[in-house]
């Protein structure tokens, strides 16, 4: 299985290549784009200027990546914003599936699989150079929303639709719409697989949970809204984007999809009790199986297929091409991936721009994912630090996994390789899902399709409420979570290893600042805040961490003293509110 | 024990209202040691399917429901109404037949009923007079029929049959976004004699607006280790790194507390949590580690109906540490409080005969676990136990499952309730009616447009919870329905 080479051609204009060995490829790239050079999608002009120093730089890769280190800082500072993105884009993807497939084989052959989860993720976060797209598809995966168990005939599943998103992160909007519609794993989660035509003998109608999933959370949402992502306003009141009614009609388009056939096979069979938990099946798209697709007539958003229609593709095709044309999902998806790279609020204004690039690209191209990326990065709301009433409004809590994240990225901590017995143990911090003991959040593993919390969440009794401001990540933020994270985090920082991933790092270049607690303070502002916690944050630390005393004698005592106060200023950043909201 | 003249001493809450909520029209119970009340919520998240928790057998309606659940199909989702032969192993047949339960009164006149086959301890409890069934609940403005609904020419809820907010609309009554649930504003009536408690909401289960009220905030706990509470453990330390000065600016940069000041919002709303953790935590669990606490026992284990194997059944033990909580009421000087406990996975769109099964299985199951508890404690008639869920669903099969409605039955257990009976009106079953006619009862897939409305079912509850007057801020449609108490609960 090492070297699979899938081909799949599941559309009339897409050819997805999965190759074995990491891909050689480099990624795809939008359409519009013109070459290495390009700028498109850079509205603000500040894509073409270069950061001005390094908490500049780390700043963007905490909006743009899962955090900063020295050797990307200093990447970033030698080039423009726009040359570094084209850089990510072009580096070949670090594939999911690629990874999994070495290390179930592996684990096969020692007969000790121990406890899968997904450090296909973890690993790709610390080591993978395609941070950008890594990120870009972590984004869309709280997004198009695929709650992973993490059984063995799922795991390959996951890991390919992880893979999806990473190789649309960069591609169209249309493209990446029909590999999530027709991805086993989301065919599974969300039912179009083997979802069947109406039948009056039994009185079986079609399911209905794509249909309108498709419409509220991936495409469309709920309320008719404005190219600035508000709500339109009609006579004070909003306008619904769709009815039960367009359910149902678009309920009979997703029907008659079902796994991949074995060849040879009976397609009925195949498409009826092929079973679709192996993991032959859970990474090819679904194929169409006209027998089972409803030929009744479908009306949705508008658009009618008259009765008869018997072709699955399609009337897919359809189906998608109206949802892609709606124009609600420039706004509604641009504000979504901005809330999750740079801040919960962003002005009016910010979405606006973003979703007029998600229109057009500006060389007449919808849906350029690259552009749409490009512009949030480069807006001046994502590269200006916020003045005025924005310095207390701006920004977003930090996620819990980007937090570990950035932990593992700074400092350079590495999972050593693992025994030839357990294959396993690389990067796997077990279940992280469970908010007592862990962080209360796993990637690719939020509890619904409405994931871990929604963009519009606004906290009860909160600051921010009252202030009108959303917080989605709040929403995973009590009285246990808090705690949770804290004591995870505490445990990691001070050597408590697990099974899954014996974690090292040398902390050589803060242990060299132990002397300069200032100097130490300011290094770590800059890893893992951008630069951006303030000078009286900065302070408490440092007089915090000058209490530890460096004995003058015995080097084994000097050595503990100072990596106490490396690992006491991290924690004291790392549990700071003044780190946990990014700015 | 409920002596409703000992309630009738009202004290009238005098301030002023900030908020939208207009106190002064609220009043309370005088608070004495035996006042103690507690609602608990069990929120069935996803939609749990009522055609197949609690089922009306007479022959129109089995005769409808078999033919809109796919009964001639081979993963057919319809239940057995009679003991049959198990065919190919088939879910339905093998649970055997649905469990008939009979009301002591005749409101549901011609009707026959029943619950699914795992609910055998449901049924129990109902025939024990311990609990009852609310037939047809959902958010509505006011009553509407079918055809004011076609004509649109009365208002309904908004974003029906979207899940996160119909959930919203059965904790907050209105669509997401909402600030304040029904549960929280319950608690509010009763948040200055609960000394301001952090514990006058708890959830067990995660993070819902039903428990937010003006005042009080949801509290979380969590089930799943010995304690309650879970500390920072390096804030209890006595320093860290060898450091007391560590330790305190560890203290004040997560808090916001001592010299160390905010100005941010969103970090303000973080440390306001984590001081509530730190403060509230402690507390709670010295209170649970009482010997009050101690008496709660374990839940027996749980076995899958549909596999014969145990399996963890996480409401229990939500369940078990609301128990121990209320166990120690006295400690932590609270008289009413208001918990939610959760139960996930109900949107079976699929796979349903497996997952359902299940997970009424686990309902039932922690049902009479907690019943079980409260009895041991004495509280059994203190405190009252109800079922939400984001809707009802539709009574057509897509095949092997079932998609978004609205109306659902729902459960109350305790010894408060009037138990061994149908409250409500049951609809008529059905896509269409027998003899093919539109049934008036249902909407597109045989969907059931509520009959009682989640105001009137809050507000049965929160009138025995104490809450006298007021109940129309509280529950913003009440005043449009002409029954403000379903009768479901003792005097």
């Amino acid at each position: 299985m090492k070297n699979i080479i899938l081909i799949l051609v599941f559309s009339s204009s897409l050819l997805l290549t999965a190759c074995g060995g990491g891909g050689g490829s480099s990624g795809s790239v939008g359409g519009g784009e013109g070459g290495p050079e390009t700028t498109v999608g850079d509205t603000s002009g500040l894509g073409n200027t270069k950061p001005s120093n390094s908490a500049e730089a780390a700043r963007f890769l905490h909006q743009a990546t899962f955090g900063a280190n020295e050797t990307e800082i200093d990447n970033l500072k030698s080039k423009t914003y726009n040359q570094w993105i084209t850089e990510q884009i072009q580096k070949p993807y670090a594939s999911a599936k690629n990874y999994y497939l070495q290390y179930w084989e592996a684990a096969d052959a020692v007969n000790d699989r121990g406890n899968l989860n997904n450090q296909f993720f973890w690993q790709r976060v610390a080591k993978g150079e395609d941070q950008l797209r890594q990120r870009v598809a972590y984004a869309l995966s709280q997004i198009f929303v695929v709650g992973f168990d993490f059984t063995r005939f799922v795991m390959e599943g996951n890991a390919s639709y992880a893979d999806m998103l990473a190789k649309n992160a960069f591609g169209n909007f249309r493209d990446l719409l029909e590999d999530v519609t027709l991805h086993p794993r989301m065919g599974l989660y969300l039912a179009t697989l083997r979802n069947q035509k109406e039948d009056p003998n039994t009185g079986r109608v079609p399911d209905q949970n794509y249909a309108r999933e498709v419409m509220q959370l991936f495409t469309i949402g709920l309320n008719e809204l404005n190219l600035d992502g508000t709500v339109k306003d009609f006579n004070g009141n909003p306008k619904e984007t769709y009815t039960s009614d367009d359910i149902v009609g678009l309920s009979r388009v997703f029907t008659g999809w079902g796994v991949a056939c074995k060849p040879g096979s009976r397609k009925d069979y195949c498409f009826l009790y092929e079973a679709n938990r192996e993991d032959r099946y859970a990474s090819l798209p679904m194929q169409p199986y006209s027998d089972y697709h409803s030929t009744s007539e479908k009306k949705f958003l508008g658009q009618t297929i008259a009765a008869g229609s018997s072709d699955p593709v399609a009337d897919l095709d359809k189906a998608l091409d109206t949802l892609f044309n709606h124009p609600n999902v420039g706004p509604f998806i641009s504000k979504q991936l901005i809330q999750r790279l740079v801040t919960s609020n962003p002005k009016p204004e910010y979405v606006k721009r973003v979703a007029s690039v998600f229109n057009n690209n500006g060389n007449g191209v919808r849906g350029d994912m690259t552009a749409v990326i490009r512009a949030i990065l480069t807006d001046t709301e994502a590269r200006n630090i916020p003045t005025g009433d924005d310095v207390n409004q701006q920004g977003k809590v930090r996620e819990p996994v980007i937090r570990f994240a950035n932990w593992l990225r700074a400092f350079n901590v590495q999972s050593a390789a693992p025994p030839s017995n357990k294959p396993w143990a690389y990067y796997n911090f077990g279940f992280t899902n469970e908010p007592s003991l862990t962080l209360g959040q796993q990637a690719y593993s939020a509890p619904s399709v409405f994931n871990f919390y929604r963009p519009g969440y606004k906290a009860p009794r909160s600051f921010s409420a009252a202030a009108n401001l959303v917080a989605p990540e709040l929403q995973i933020t009590d009285e246990v979570s808090v705690a949770g994270y804290a004591n995870f985090l505490y445990g990691k920082l001070n050597g408590a290893t697990n099974a899954g991933a014996n974690l090292a790092t040398s902390y050589a270049p803060e242990f060299n600042l132990a002397t300069n607690p200032q100097a130490l303070v300011d290094r770590l502002n800059i890893l893992l805040a951008g630069g951006q916690l303030r000078q009286s944050t900065v302070d408490t630390i440092v007089t915090a961490i000058t209490s530890i005393n460096i004995p003058a004698t015995n080097q084994t005592n000097i050595d503990a003293a100072k990596y106490n106060r490396v690992k006491a200023a991290i924690y004291l950043v790392m549990t700071s509110t003044d780190y946990l909201v990014q700015k | 024990m409920q002596n409703a003249k000992d309630r009738r001493n009202f004290l009238k809450l005098s301030a002023a209202s900030a908020f939208g909520l207009n106190l002064s029209q609220l009043s309370l119970a005088s608070a004495t040691t035996a006042d103690y009340k507690a609602l608990v919520c069990v929120f069935l998240s996803g939609g749990n399917d009522a055609h197949n928790t609690v089922l009306a057998t007479d022959d129109d309606s089995w005769d409808r429901y078999l033919a809109a659940r796919g009964s001639g199909s081979t993963d057919s989702i319809a239940l057995k109404r009679t003991s049959t032969s198990v065919v190919n192993g088939s879910i339905p047949s093998a649970l055997g037949p649905v469990l008939r339960i009979t009301p002591i009164s005749t409101t549901q006149a011609n009707r026959n009923f029943a619950l699914h086959p795992v609910l055998k301890k449901t049924q129990s409890l109902f025939n024990a007079g311990k609990l009852a069934v609310v037939a047809n609940v959902g958010p509505l403005i006011q009553p509407i029929s079918k055809q004011q609904y076609l004509d649109k020419s009365l208002p309904i809820p908004s974003k029906l049959f979207s899940h996160n907010d119909q959930q919203s609309t059965w904790m907050a009554f209105s669509a997401e976004g909402a600030q304040t649930g029904w549960g929280g504003n319950l608690a509010d009536v009763f948040y200055a004699s609960n000394n301001n408690s952090p514990f006058s909401c708890i959830s067990a289960g995660g993070n819902w607006v039903f428990l937010s009220g003006q005042q009080t905030a949801s509290y979380r706990v969590s089930p799943t280790g010995a304690i309650g509470a879970i500390p920072i453990n390096s804030m209890a330390y006595s320093n860290l790194y060898g450091s007391t000065a560590v330790k305190t600016a560890h203290s004040e940069l997560m808090q916001g507390s001592g010299s160390y000041l905010l100005n941010h919002l969103l970090e303000k709303d973080y440390a306001k949590v984590v001081k509530n953790s730190v403060e509230a935590g402690q507390i709670l669990n010295s209170a649970i580690a009482s010997s009050q606490s101690a008496i709660v026992q374990d839940a027996p284990p749980y076995i899958n109906p549909v596999t014969g194997a145990a399996d963890t059944n996480l409401l229990a033990a939500q369940f078990k540490l609301i128990a121990r909580i209320i166990a120690a009421r006295d400690i932590l000087t609270v008289k009413k409080q208001v918990f939610l406990v959760h139960l996930g996975g109900f949107d079976n769109h699929d796979f349903q005969n497996t997952e359902h099964t299940n997970l009424l299985g686990k309902l039932d199951h922690a049902l009479d676990y907690f019943n079980t508890e409260l009895t041991r404690i004495g509280v059994q008639d203190k405190v009252t136990t109800f079922t939400a869920s984001d809707f009802g669903r539709t009574l057509t099969s897509n095949g092997d499952g079932c998609d978004h409605g609205w109306g659902a039955h729902h459960f109350i257990m305790g010894g408060a309730v009037k138990g061994k009976d149908v409250y409500g009106t049951y609809p008529i079953i059905g896509v269409t009616k027998v003899d093919g006619s539109s049934n008036p009862d249902a909407i597109g897939g045989g969907v059931m447009i509520p009959t009682t409305s989640v105001d009137q079912y809050g507000a049965t509850l929160g009138k025995w919870f104490g809450v006298s007057t007021g109940l129309n801020n509280i529950f913003p449609h009440l005043a449009n329905f002409a029954t403000k108490d379903l009768g479901f609960m003792k005097p």
